[in-house]
């Protein structure tokens, strides 16, 4: 062995840990050189300037300079550039709906958070607001100026309520700055104009950006519905055939007919709680009369106490008889709870049910391939039938006057709820922001997770739905009804004393409130009410 | 006096029913916390009270494991609340306790403190509730909003009353004979209050804390006003165990249900001796 060749102790370990990190660098990095998710950059289509990529179909979601999402886009970078943006925008979000912004969706494609801070470079911080807590947070966060957050998701018809406590800013200046196009024919919000009005609207001033779909629609079994023995027994007993019912009536009678609590099965599970049982009350109430039954009148007097109030609440308190004892504590995670394991022949729920539970990759759920979709029961009227459900929750985005940087937060919403990029989110099962525009319906992700027999149902039971009040004083209006239409289910009121009493708290909340207000936001409210009316052949 | 065999079967029937009703909801937790989705989504005749099935799926979940059941993926997992509510109470305790403590000897021994009593009683007097809004407009202030330090603080403002009223009561029933003699050998009155005082009032301090630490520990409204995400607490956090897919989580909510059980029952079992002692101080006169 010559000189030249020996190796010194030192060189011995050094080449060794050479060839060591070499070994392993080529031994884990496969680990790690996985295929990216893919961005904007990757593989746009021609003439895009953005948008997801890396699925099959992700061009429909991909947007041009001349779109609303490119401009939002555009114009955060030139917020960039000037050094006006701000390092992260804080989205305050209920628990429940985060995944929709968080989780990749469909395979290989990026989340909506990563494509957003890739486009922008700004950090998209959510806080997450437990499930039915979001008004309160949000009016905590204004009421201790706590500064929390630069955008607040509440319920769209607390807008009214919002705004006038100044927490929230109006963005009419920046809507006509940067163009959202939420009433464009062919894809925004369903009625155009007067649907940008009834959801992100209070006063004529933007206050809201819609991130939400919340029309009640109703789901029935179809296996129960089609089983042979089931349509002989009931035919037998109603006369009738078996099927989707198309009355208030009939609904009543086929759940009393499902009624099997010794065999874990419910008739119907419309929610009768507090907080959610009210929207239930609305359906039967509001398709009393032709082509609806409103709540106010004109000149602002309360129509509630009336024949047709007194009926629908008898209706609504007969109801319990099908339905679970504990029917008046049950929210929405028990009725979807329950209906995932079978424990319900109907039910009417937010518009995600099936996306959820009638899902192949919900192994708990067993009723998926088992559900079918029905529009809202309602009446016979002079030979129509009157079929009316309402749009509750519905979360609805606001930028806090807090922000320090409202145009930022602004443009984050045009570009999350406009139409292409809401497309892709609504269609992701992670969350529960529901379809609301019209490119929603027809979008090919969105239907397939929906599923088509769902999504037209969903369409048509649109035309049909009622706003609920989101008049200023909303919150104090509902709570009114709400408390009393639950003394009358457990037995502390008749429903005649729940109407009334009703009746005389809408009035004082009405004088609070004042006149001139309050009937200008009934003249809105009452336009966006629907007019649809079925055949009843 | 022997009793006849109808009562003793009546004393004996009440006491089993009175364990039962106790011990069931406790037992149906146990059990939800093992049990697969199917068992604890059933209903009707498909209840079963213990689990065919056991598994420990409710615990991986909550601890960030992504089940394949269970659907959803937690955005944050328990591990984090779990500490939120350890710090939050066992500060909130100290500082209840060492405030309480002092301010009882004070008042037993010297009866300082004039309306002090009164004073501390009206914490007490309307509902935490009521004065929420002001405090947290005062910890929005001083950025103590959503940090378990200000969570501890008000625990330790709102269990004071309790801790003073325990404290001295047992303070009261502790014979001064004792500390005089030591202040008769030259000890000061600060190490009489630690060298004599304290150490006889180790069984009532701990079980006052442990009551005190209860309370805190199960708080949920004033968690939920004053924390959002970075120190949200095992109730709130427990809260929001729910998903579309499946509704209440009830199994995660159980398991973590069971969890929240351990502390109070390790510091019951810990302070045994000291509890047996605490709540019959002074029960017979000398």
């Amino acid at each position: 062995m010559t000189t030249q060749n020996r190796i010194s102790r030192r060189q011995l370990l050094a080449t060794g840990s050479k060839g060591a990190l070499v070994a392993a660098a080529v031994g884990i990095a496969p680990q790690f050189i996985r295929p990216g998710r893919a961005f904007a950059q990757d593989a746009l289509a021609a003439g895009m300037i953005g948008g997801p990529a890396g699925f099959d179909g992700a061009e429909r979601y991909q947007y041009g300079p001349d779109t609303p999402e490119g401009r939002a886009i555009e114009a955060l970078r030139s917020l960039k550039g000037a050094g006006k943006a701000p390092e992260r925008i804080v989205l305050g979000l209920s628990d429940g709906s985060i995944g929709q912004l968080t989780q990749p969706f469909p395979a290989g494609a990026p989340s909506i958070k990563e494509l957003f801070e890739q486009e922008t470079g700004i950090t998209l911080d959510i806080v997450g607001v437990p499930n039915g807590q979001e008004f309160t947070k949000t009016m905590q966060d204004i009421s201790t100026n706590g500064g929390q957050f630069d955008i607040y998701a509440v319920e769209w018809n607390r807008l009214g309520d919002l705004a006038e406590t100044g927490g929230i800013i109006k963005m009419d200046d920046f809507v006509a700055a940067h163009r959202p196009e939420w009433d464009d024919p062919e894809r925004g919000y369903v009625n155009g104009a007067q649907g940008v009005s009834l959801l992100n609207q209070y006063r004529g001033s933007t206050y809201g950006v819609s991130l939400d779909g919340d029309f009640q629609t109703w789901n029935y079994r179809t296996d129960l519905f089609g089983a042979a023995a089931e349509q002989k027994a009931f035919a037998d007993k109603y006369g009738y055939e078996l099927k989707p019912p198309r009355t208030w009536k009939e609904l009543d009678e086929i759940s009393s007919f499902f009624f099997r609590p010794d065999q874990g099965l419910f008739g119907s599970t419309d929610l009768r709680n507090q907080g959610w049982g009210y929207t239930n009350w609305y359906q039967r109430y509001t398709s009393m009369a032709s082509p609806n039954q409103f709540l106010f009148a004109d000149d602002g007097k309360p129509l509630i106490n009336s024949e047709q109030g007194l009926a629908a609440t008898e209706e609504y308190i007969k109801s319990l008889a099908y339905k679970s004892p504990d029917a008046i504590s049950w929210s929405w995670p028990e009725q979807y709870g329950n209906f995932g394991s079978g424990g319900a022949a109907m039910t009417c729920a937010f518009s995600n049910l099936p996306k959820f539970l009638d899902n192949p990759g919900n192994s708990g759920s067993m009723v998926s391939g088992k559900v079918g979709s029905m529009l809202p029961p309602g009446r016979e009227i002079g030979g129509d039938l009157v079929r009316r459900t309402v749009l509750w929750l519905n979360l609805s985005a606001s930028i806090s006057s807090q922000s320090k940087h409202p145009e930022a937060a602004y443009l984050l919403l045009q570009w999350l709820g406009s139409s292409r990029i809401y497309s892709w989110m609504t269609a992701n099962p992670g969350g529960y922001f529901d379809p609301f525009q019209l490119a929603n319906f027809s979008d090919p992700l969105v239907r397939q997770t929906y599923h088509d027999y769902h999504m037209d149902v969903v369409r048509e039971s649109v035309a049909r739905t009622v706003p609920s009040i989101n008049y200023p004083g909303a919150t104090a209006f509902h709570n009114a009804l709400d408390e009393n239409l639950v003394a009358s289910l457990t037995g502390a009121k008749s429903a005649a004393q729940a109407m009334a009493d009703t009746e005389s708290e809408w009035l004082k909340i009405a004088g609070r409130v004042g006149e001139e207000k309050l009937l200008e936001a009934i003249k809105t409210n009452k336009a966006a009410w629907p007019t649809v009316v079925d055949r009843l052949s | 006096m022997r009793r006849s065999p109808a009562f003793e079967l009546f004393r004996y029937a009440v006491i089993v029913l009175a364990i039962a009703i106790t011990l069931v909801p406790i037992a149906w937790m146990a059990s939800m916390a093992f049990k697969p989705i199917a068992e604890w989504q059933a209903t009707g005749n498909n209840l079963t009270w213990w689990p065919k099935n056991p598994t420990l799926d409710n615990f991986r979940f909550i601890f960030g494991e992504s089940s394949t059941e269970l659907i959803v993926a937690l955005e944050r997992t328990a591990a984090k609340p779990i500490l939120a509510s350890l710090l939050a109470s066992v500060f909130g305790t100290l500082i209840a306790m060492a405030a309480g403590s002092a301010a009882a000897y004070g008042l037993s021994r010297f009866k300082a403190g004039g309306n002090l009593p009164l004073a501390l009683i009206q914490l007490r007097l309307f509902p935490p509730m009521a004065v929420m809004i002001p405090v947290m407009i005062m910890w929005a202030f001083l950025k103590l909003n959503d940090t378990w330090w200000g969570l501890a603080l008000v625990y330790g403002i709102v269990t004071l009353p309790f801790a003073f009223w325990l404290m001295k009561t047992f303070f009261d029933e502790m014979p001064r004979e004792i500390e005089e003699a030591a202040l008769v050998e030259g000890c000061s009155r600060f190490r009489v209050f630690l060298k004599v005082t304290l150490p006889m009032m180790a069984a009532p301090l701990a079980s006052s804390a442990l009551f005190v630490f209860i309370l805190n520990w199960s708080d949920y409204l004033i968690a939920l006003l004053l924390t959002t995400r970075e120190w949200v607490t095992i109730p709130v956090y427990m809260a929001s165990l729910s998903s579309s897919m499946t509704g209440q989580l009830y199994g995660a909510k159980a398991a973590l249900g069971l969890i929240a059980a351990v502390p109070p029952i390790i510091a019951g079992i810990a302070i045994q001796k000291h509890l047996v002692r605490g709540l019959t101080f002074g029960a017979l006169k000398q």
